[in-house]
């Protein structure tokens, strides 16, 4: 048995669950109704009150509720909950700096964990601005997988905007994260990576085009 | 070696920054702690590379309109797929019904199959925000093959952050991200989580 | 075959406790660059944990052919940077926290003695990249080629940034010690 450190690390030891019979999971819909009680008082008061400043501030409270409940699923250190519900509040408040508060449930959190992954904020500001049309949240997922995987926050910051900016499409950003992460795993330099498949890219659209309705790339372009 | 050209303060700054610091003796217990929760790393070779990302499947037509008329309970219909080795998913023949209670669908969701590989594990689950990482919420079934896990799961457009949680038969339990998924980024939890996009108003 | 290639093979092989003297090689040099680069010891802390799970997580992926302490490196210069820009957001305080950071823990400062303090204190007033690239070049002596290769950044970038550190340091140490 690993043995629980004092300080600070996450160790989960747990015999065998025997989970609730198989043969009738729970709803899915079907929310617990005080799913914060996983945690425990003292950790529960402080992001309580993290909540409320969300709230009173107009920023979405949702992602910080998710936030405390994986770090509770973690049986992550208090410290860590807390610093992490914490850092999304943040997190937030600067993406409404960088990009207003029009955004949905999806492009607030895809904003929010670019930022997280390092992504500096003015670098985050330039997506501001006329989107319509864009998929902000699959540019910036990509964005923050790119990061994570070893490719320098600069170059990966300014090969999505160039694409953003050439008006690229779900399905081009999807396609460049593909190959990208094929590379990576085959053992290729993560910058290097990307400065290829980047050079793969036909610029289907010239910088200053406007992208007029009819060709507005279709949804469900996934690959 | 210091650099010559370095002027004597800086020389000192650079020396002194040098000092070995004090170090928790306890430090690399910590590390190992956390390290034998995880799954063994192996050698990255592309045909290992059948732990599946998750797949969407649209609904049918008359699945959607029976569902919106509030008829829960009733078995989804889904294209049930074989996945093998080399990653490859092909069909098994006729749809078969997947006999599990269903709370009534929005119209716009999409169901999304959750598919991995995990032939040591007693028990599988999906942790993610659309079920409040709750590690009883959504067991996966192990196929009768035996190696892969999944379950099939509505989730509405956008971006969805999961994990799967692994119960090995010996009592331990590990949290894995998706291999073949984007990566959610490091949060100070330390938690290593995947990101679904979701069609519809993914952008 | 390096020790440290060794260790990883044996990693691969199944071997769990191999890794423990990887760690064990690099924990101090890489808890100096930590504490040097991020002036606490939580910050730090956390940064060399999230490394070495990081490392061993990619540990297929090291190749042979690559120093094992400059792939490791380039891991922990990106945690590094990670947790700096996490921090940037920790410390702007917003006004209902204030009480509870009462109960928060306290950092634990760095430093140990007079010296070691006003060395760490002139170093985090360096800007993030230029303090990088000063440990990078000046404490853990590395060349201009190797720290290219680690960061992403070019090596005349990394040679000015080096430069624009020690002005700083320069100009910092001529304040301070006035004072």
């Amino acid at each position: 048995m690993t043995p629980v450190s004092s300080r600070g690390s996450r160790v989960v030891l747990r015999a065998a669950a025997v989970l609730a019979a198989a043969v009738h999971p729970l709803a899915l819909v079907a929310q617990d109704p005080d799913p914060l009680s996983r945690l425990d008082p003292n950790t529960r008061f402080v992001v309580e009150v993290i909540i409320d400043s969300a709230r009173v501030a107009g920023v979405p409270t949702r992602p910080l509720l998710l936030k405390a409940l994986q770090g509770a699923a973690y049986h992550a250190d208090n410290r860590h909950i807390i610093a992490a519900v914490r850092s999304v509040f943040h997190a937030e408040l600067d993406v409404r700096v960088a990009l207003g508060s029009a955004l949905n449930e999806s492009e607030w959190a895809s904003a929010v964990s670019a930022l997280q992954s390092g992504v500096p904020l003015e670098a985050l500001a330039k997506f501001r601005g006329e989107r319509s049309g864009k998929p902000l949240t699959r540019a910036l997922v990509v964005l923050t997988d790119l990061i994570q995987r070893g490719v320098p926050i600069p170059e990966a910051s300014s090969a999505i905007m160039q694409l953003w900016q050439r008006g690229a499409g779900d399905g081009d950003f999807h396609g460049l994260w593909k190959n990208v992460e094929q590379d990576i795993l085959s053992g290729q330099n993560p910058g290097t990576a990307l400065e290829q498949r980047m050079r793969e890219i036909p610029v289907r659209v010239t910088p200053g085009t406007k992208i007029p309705p009819a060709s507005q790339e279709p949804n469900n372009s996934s690959s | 070696m210091i650099d010559p050209e370095l002027d004597p303060d800086i020389e000192w700054i650079a020396r002194e920054a040098k000092r070995a610091v004090a170090v928790d003796p306890m430090a690399v217990e910590r590390v190992m702690a956390r390290v034998r929760l995880e799954p063994r790393p192996r050698v990255h070779d592309l045909r290992w590379r059948w732990i599946v990302e998750p797949r969407s499947l649209p609904l049918s037509p008359l699945v959607g309109a029976a569902l919106a008329a509030g008829l829960v309970g009733i078995g989804i219909l889904l294209g049930h797929s074989q996945i093998d080795r080399g990653g490859q998913t092909t069909p098994t023949g006729r749809p078969q019904a997947v006999a599990e209670l269903r709370p009534p669908l929005a119209p716009h969701d999409t169901v999304i199959k959750f598919v991995l590989v995990a032939p040591q594990a007693s028990t599988v689950a999906v942790v993610g925000d659309f079920n409040n990482w709750d590690a009883q919420a959504t067991p996966m079934t192990r196929t009768p093959t035996g190696g892969t896990w999944s379950v099939a799961i509505p989730l509405h457009a956008g971006r969805h952050v999961y994990a799967f949680v692994i119960n090995g038969a010996n009592g331990t339990t590990q949290w894995v991200a998706d291999p073949t998924a984007p990566l959610a980024p490091e949060d100070g939890l330390g938690a290593p989580n995947s990101v679904v996009l979701v069609g519809g108003s993914a952008s | 075959m390096s020790d440290d290639a060794a260790d990883v093979q044996r990693v691969l092989s199944g071997d769990v406790d191999a890794y423990a003297k990887l760690v064990d090689r690099y924990y101090d040099r890489c808890a100096r660059f930590a504490i040097r680069m991020l002036g606490n010891r939580d910050d730090a802390e956390d940064a060399l944990q999230s490394t070495f799970l990081r490392a061993y997580r990619a540990l297929g992926r090291y190749q042979e052919r690559d120093r094992f302490s400059a792939w490791l490196y380039r891991i922990l210069v990106n945690q590094c940077r990670s947790i700096a820009a996490r921090r940037s957001h920790r410390e702007r305080v917003f006004v209902r926290e204030e009480a509870l950071l009462l109960n928060a823990p306290d950092k634990t400062p760095a430093w140990t003695g007079e010296d070691e303090e006003f060395v760490q204190r002139v170093l985090n007033e360096l800007d993030p990249l230029l303090r990088e690239a000063f440990l990078l070049k000046y404490v853990e002596e590395l060349s201009y080629e190797e720290m290219a290769a680690l960061t992403g950044a070019g090596v005349s970038a990394l040679k000015m940034r080096v430069k624009r550190a020690c002005d700083r340091l320069r100009e910092r140490w001529e304040r301070i010690r006035d004072d």
